[in-house]
């Protein structure tokens, strides 16, 4: 066995070796990104494509090329816009909606779209055995809930019914506005019965249709490859109804999760849109390269927990105290550096229509008051306060922030603890906490999402503060018929949050993301909701500028 | 030779199966479960799910079905790539890794053995010094630092390398470096340090006394000796890198087991941790066998008959 | 006393002083492990008495001033915070030593012990602790180190354990592969022949004619401990925030290395620095301590 390795020969053989690397180098900048091929950075590997079982922003990125539901959102608007569905009619009650499915809507083999999959396909996002986890979604059905809790076996009763092949009448609880809007959800999109039952059961969440050469789908685009950790492509689909709208060749999803990677492979021309911006490249993109940095509204919030079970968070002077002595501006400008807006209330701003209720504003005055009114006189007293939060670089200077204001505006100590993702969450739920942050991005369009959340039997609470009369607010909002003066009760609502405060809001969140000006027609909305027709690449080199671009 | 083989694997199984239970353990025992997350309101649906899983039979149960499975080498489905199973996201990331992880050792030997080697036999010169310095530095430079550093000159500014993936050769050049260095650094060290005891040893003064030329010497009698620390540290060290390649492979976004032994843990993905731990500990056991072999064929002191004294 | 006694103690007697006397003087003529030394007690006093000459506190922030390089006012510039980077720098020394010295230390304290006594006794105990060593081994360390954090609560302490519980299985290993092939060399057949106890052939014969690779280990040891500290407080066990170590400082002067490259370079060279002096010294200390080492 003679380990002995020729040294001087192996370098001699590397430095040939380097020698021709540099020489062929330049290869890879050849336009072989210019291949009409929209390449984004998707953050995180798809845990499913399968629409029924998916959570995530990644999944959705992915599932809004594949499939379609009965509405498409417009990009510009978010307004419900025919997709499977060629028109529909509302009862006066607003609770009765029939749609009409077009006639040209087909399955990537063929097959014609009808009512009966839209049936087939809620009845099996509802089906308690298939435990997916979006089927809130659908609860605004008549008994929908009830069928998925297993109160009722029959889906005879739940109000989704296909008359015929063509026509899906879906019956309501109540009046619910925003209806329509939810339909953009891919929880209520349609799969495929025969190729599901083909591979397994309707009901099984480990169903493997969905691989490349077994989906059938009804997007503008089929499944080519999907190697995990890799890549995802897509490639246009000739049976999709509305194939002229589709300009690209293909669309390649990278699951990048480090966002300093991300931004190198954007610089180096591999990627046209990313899915972040580190923080601290903001500036440096906004000074040199302002063409190629987006920030746009999006629609969440910020906030910290507070554990009202927990003193002296269960004195809501003590809660006013925290929440008023922060400068939200200052965190915001020179620590996330995004454009953010301060959230002086709950819910987000950019929704047409409402209006939030009067807000608190910050007064480091008024908080030193009030916490001595609360037995803490210049923060004598307080006991020391944990902030929890997961394991994110943001989250942690956000917080480092914040301890440091209330440390000199109350002087009070604050230490940090942060949890990976898993752990915090059980701890945050089990309410192991004193404060703990927390964040919602909107599931539709409409204050709702922002509101229902904080019901006292809402599993997403996690605070342990419960009002009967929000409660009652919430309730008679989703039943109320007339949509301005629904929108006034939610604000009545949105009024207790902010005089209670079981949560601290921080900010409000902006969509932060490099995107490359080859990209034409990808628009901004408040969801970051783009579907794939209309968007197109364009070839141009600019000139005189760093950036050559494919 | 083929007994001390056997009885070797005899031995591993006790080991195989106590690691599976120790992380099965510890994985029951850690707080959140796979399906904690944000949006998931009802406990009903959680209900469900856990039935689905049978994650709610009592915990003996689970392991020995779970057990069962894994002696018919099915590992179950992934928790968290809900279509897929365990045995395909292994089978689509170990070669990766097993690739990655062959050209950082080669990278490492290359480099490390034969700078320890020089540094020993030109002890105390600069040929010693600089090369140590170096190994010094590649043990302070850690891969998280190193990897965006190459990437930042070798990608970005020089434009030879691809920033990442894992494609054509010109992916494999700056990954295997990064994951290599720290490898290089210690072989480097553990190879001058065991070259020179052996250096100094009589029977090198003998032959050296005798007239043996000097690269005879080294060639002969020194390296088998001195690279003994060496091999009973590679063992070890290669089935690490499989884990270890974790931050290489974030950074280079390549698709290998080891971004999934890690993420499995973060999303508490049972199947996943269970499949890959056993992974790791064959491989550790099989690769802790290889260098045993290789330390007692190489001295001539020990024999596979077993050491008592 | 018996004749026989009497020989093996003056035997040992001079087997004993001559072995560590010489080494020091050795040591003493090593210019560079020396220049180690000496580094590293700066180091370790600066650690020390880092409250009393900071300049600034760690932890005031100042937002709206932001990272700026180097100055009068702030010799190694500030972080993204405002804070005054040598404040954090001097500070960080104080965590990263620590960890660095204590965790080695009991993951020395163990490896050694456990690998002298496997290897010596070989047989049946060595088989079963190795297979001991191999199991712990294969344990997914993140998994353990969440376990840790949540049985126990976060805990700076915590930390050594965790740390310590993983370095001192290759410790283990080295040291009983070291002892499996001395204990078949003459000298310690000489032990035998002469009589000596077991434990006095351990602590006397063995041991320091072990420390030659374990020394060297040692220094490859504290580096990576570091590091693996860093790695550590990322995920939550160990320092929270405010408060900074070496290895945390140069893992996020790694994000920012392009935009601000002083955050990065100082905390690291400060590293740097540190384990350059660890790693002379150990040398010096290997060379002084093997008895056949030829003089330059």
């Amino acid at each position: 066995m003679n380990l002995y390795k020729p040294s001087k020969l192996s370098t001699i053989i590397l430095f040939v070796f380097a020698l021709s690397i540099v020489s062929c180098s330049k290869k890879n900048n050849s336009s072989k990104t210019n291949d009409g091929i929209l390449k984004i950075g998707n953050g995180s590997e798809p845990s499913s494509l399968d629409p029924h079982v998916a959570t995530g922003v990644p999944e959705h990125n992915i599932l809004l090329a594949l499939f379609e539901g009965l509405i498409t959102p417009d990009p510009k608007t978010l307004k419900p816009t025919p997709g499977m569905a060629q028109s529909w009619t509302v009862s006066k009650n607003l609770s009765v909606y029939t749609f009409k499915i077009r006639d040209d809507a087909k399955w990537s083999n063929e097959d014609p779209v009808t009512a009966f999959d839209f049936e087939y396909s809620w009845k099996r996002i509802l089906t308690p055995a298939l435990a997916s986890e979006y089927s809130y979604m659908l609860y605004p059905i008549k008994n929908a809930e009830a069928y998925h809790k297993g109160k009722i076996t029959s889906f005879d009763m739940v109000g989704a019914k296909a008359l015929d092949a063509k026509t899906f009448k879906v019956i309501l609880k109540g009046p619910t506005p925003y209806f329509l809007k939810m339909l953009a959800h891919y929880s209520t999109w349609p799969v495929h019965k025969p190729t599901i039952e083909k591979y397994g059961q309707f009901d099984d969440r480990a169903n493997p249709w969905t691989r490349v050469g077994r989906m059938v789908n009804n997007g503008p685009f089929v499944l080519k490859e999907w190697s995990i950790n890799k890549v995802l492509s897509v490639i246009p689909n000739p049976k999709y109804w509305n194939k002229n709208s589709v300009k690209l060749l293909g669309i390649n999803f990278y699951p990048i999760d480090q966002g300093q990677t991300e931004e190198r492979l954007f610089r180096s021309g591999k990627l046209h849109i990313t899915s972040t911006v580190p923080n601290h490249k903001i500036k440096t993109y906004q000074d040199k390269k302002p063409d190629l940095i987006k920030i746009d509204p999006y629609l969440g919030n910020y906030f910290y927990r507070f554990n009202v079970n927990k003193k002296p968070f269960n004195d809501v002077r003590v809660r006013r105290a925290l929440t008023l002595s922060i400068d939200r501006k200052s965190i915001i400008d020179n620590i996330l550096k995004g454009g953010q807006l301060p959230a002086l209330s709950i819910v987000p701003p950019n929704l047409s229509g409402y209006q939030s209720p009067k807000s608190f504003t910050e007064n480091v005055m008024e908080a030193k008051k009030l916490l001595s009114e609360a037995g803490y006189p210049d923060g004598k007293n307080f006991p020391v306060t944990e902030i929890l939060y997961n394991t994110n670089d943001s989250h942690k200077a956000v917080a480092v922030a914040i301890q440091q204001m209330w440390k000199k505006n109350l002087g009070i100590n604050i230490t940090l603890n942060n949890q990976e993702w898993k752990v915090y969450l059980d701890t945050t739920s089990r309410l192991d906490y004193q404060l703990s942050r927390g964040g919602w991005i909107g599931d539709y369009p409409d204050p709702n999402t922002f509101l229902d959340m904080w019901t006292s039997n809402s599993g997403i609470n996690n605070t342990g503060w419960g009002n009967k009369k929000y409660d009652s607010l919430i309730a008679k909002a989703a039943v109320s018929s007339s949509a301005s003066s629904r929108l006034k009760i939610l604000q009545q609502a949105e009024a207790i949050l902010i005089e209670e405060l079981p949560i601290l809001p921080i900010y409000f969140y902006t969509r932060i993301y490099l995107k490359a000006p080859t990209l034409k027609g990808w628009e901004p909305n408040i969801l970051d909701n783009h579907p794939y027709q209309n968007v197109s690449l364009r070839n141009i080199k600019v000139k005189g500028s760093e950036t050559t671009t494919n | 030779m083929l007994l001390y083989i056997l009885k070797r694997i005899f031995e591993s199984i006790p080991v195989l199966f106590a690691v599976l239970i120790f992380t099965f353990v510890f994985m029951k025992a850690a707080p959140g479960g796979p399906f904690s997350s944000e949006k998931t309101a009802s406990p009903e649906v959680i209900k469900k799910l856990n039935e689905r899983y049978n994650l709610d039979a009592p915990i003996v149960e689970q392991f020995f079905d779970y057990l069962k499975k894994v002696l018919q080498f099915d590992f179950g489905p992934s928790f968290k790539y809900v279509d897929r199973s365990v045995n395909e996201i292994i089978g689509a990331g170990l070669p990766v890794s097993l690739e990655l992880g062959l050209y950082a050792i080669i990278f490492a030997m290359l480099l490390g053995i034969s700078s320890g080697v020089f540094a020993a036999i030109r002890k105390n010169t600069w040929l010693d010094y600089l090369p140590m310095s170096f190994s010094m530095l590649g043990i302070c430079v850690p891969s998280f630092l190193l990897g965006p550093a190459l990437v930042l000159v070798f990608a970005i500014y020089f434009e030879i390398f691809p920033v990442s993936g894992w494609d054509d050769w010109t992916h494999k050049i700056l990954p295997a470096i990064t994951l290599g260095a720290g490898y290089a650094a210690y072989l480097a060290r553990l190879s001058r340090a065991g070259m020179l005891d052996i250096l100094n040893q009589d029977y090198i003064r003998t032959a050296k006394a005798k007239g043996v030329s000097n690269s005879k010497v080294i060639l002969k009698h020194a390296l088998k000796g001195g690279l003994l620390p060496v091999i009973s540290f590679l063992g070890p060290a290669m089935a690490g890198l499989l884990a270890g390649s974790f931050v290489t492979e974030t950074i280079f976004q390549i698709p290998g087991i080891g971004r999934f032994y890690v993420q499995g843990a973060f999303n508490r993905d049972y199947t996943l941790i269970m499949g890959t731990t056993i992974l790791f500990s064959a491989l550790l056991i099989f690769f802790n066998l290889l260098s045993d072999i290789l330390l007692i064929s190489l001295n001539p002191r020990l024999s596979f008959k077993g050491d008592k004294q | 006393m018996s004749l026989q006694e009497n020989i093996s103690e003056i035997a040992e007697e001079e087997i004993g002083t001559s072995l560590w006397k010489d080494a020091w003087i050795r040591l003493q003529n090593n210019k560079m492990a020396l220049i180690g030394f000496f580094v590293l007690i700066v180091m370790i006093v600066l650690a020390i008495i880092a409250p009393l000459i900071a300049p600034y506190s760690y932890e005031a922030q100042n937002l709206p001033l932001g990272p700026t390089p180097p100055s009068w006012k702030n010799w190694m510039g500030t972080d993204t915070f405002g804070r005054d980077l040598f404040t954090r720098v001097l500070y960080g020394g104080r965590i990263s030593l620590a960890v660095g010295f204590v965790a080695t230390a009991v993951s020395l304290g163990i490896g050694i012990a456990y690998g002298t006594i496997s290897g010596f006794i070989g047989g049946k105990l060595d088989s079963v602790m190795m297979r001991i060593v191999d199991i712990l081994y294969s344990l997914p360390f993140i998994l353990f180190v969440i376990m840790l954090m949540v049985l126990f609560g976060r805990n700076f302490y915590l930390m050594f354990l965790a740390i310590g519980a993983v370095e001192w299985l290759t410790m283990a290993r080295i040291v009983r592969g070291q002892v499996l092939t001395l204990r078949k060399q003459e000298f310690i057949e000489a032990c035998y022949s002469l009589g000596l106890s077991n434990k006095r052939i351990i602590t006397k014969h063995l041991v320091p004619n072990i420390l030659g690779p374990v020394i060297v280990y040692t220094t490859l040891t504290i580096p990576s401990v570091m590091l693996l500290e860093a790695f550590l407080s990322f995920l939550g066990l160990g320092i929270q925030p405010p408060m900074s170590s070496w290895g945390l400082l140069i893992s996020s002067g790694v994000d920012t290395m392009e935009e601000f490259p002083w955050l990065l370079i100082f905390p690291g060279l400060a590293l740097a620095i540190t384990l350059f002096s660890l790693n002379f010294l150990g040398d010096g200390l290997r060379d002084a301590l093997d008895p056949k080492a030829a003089k330059d």
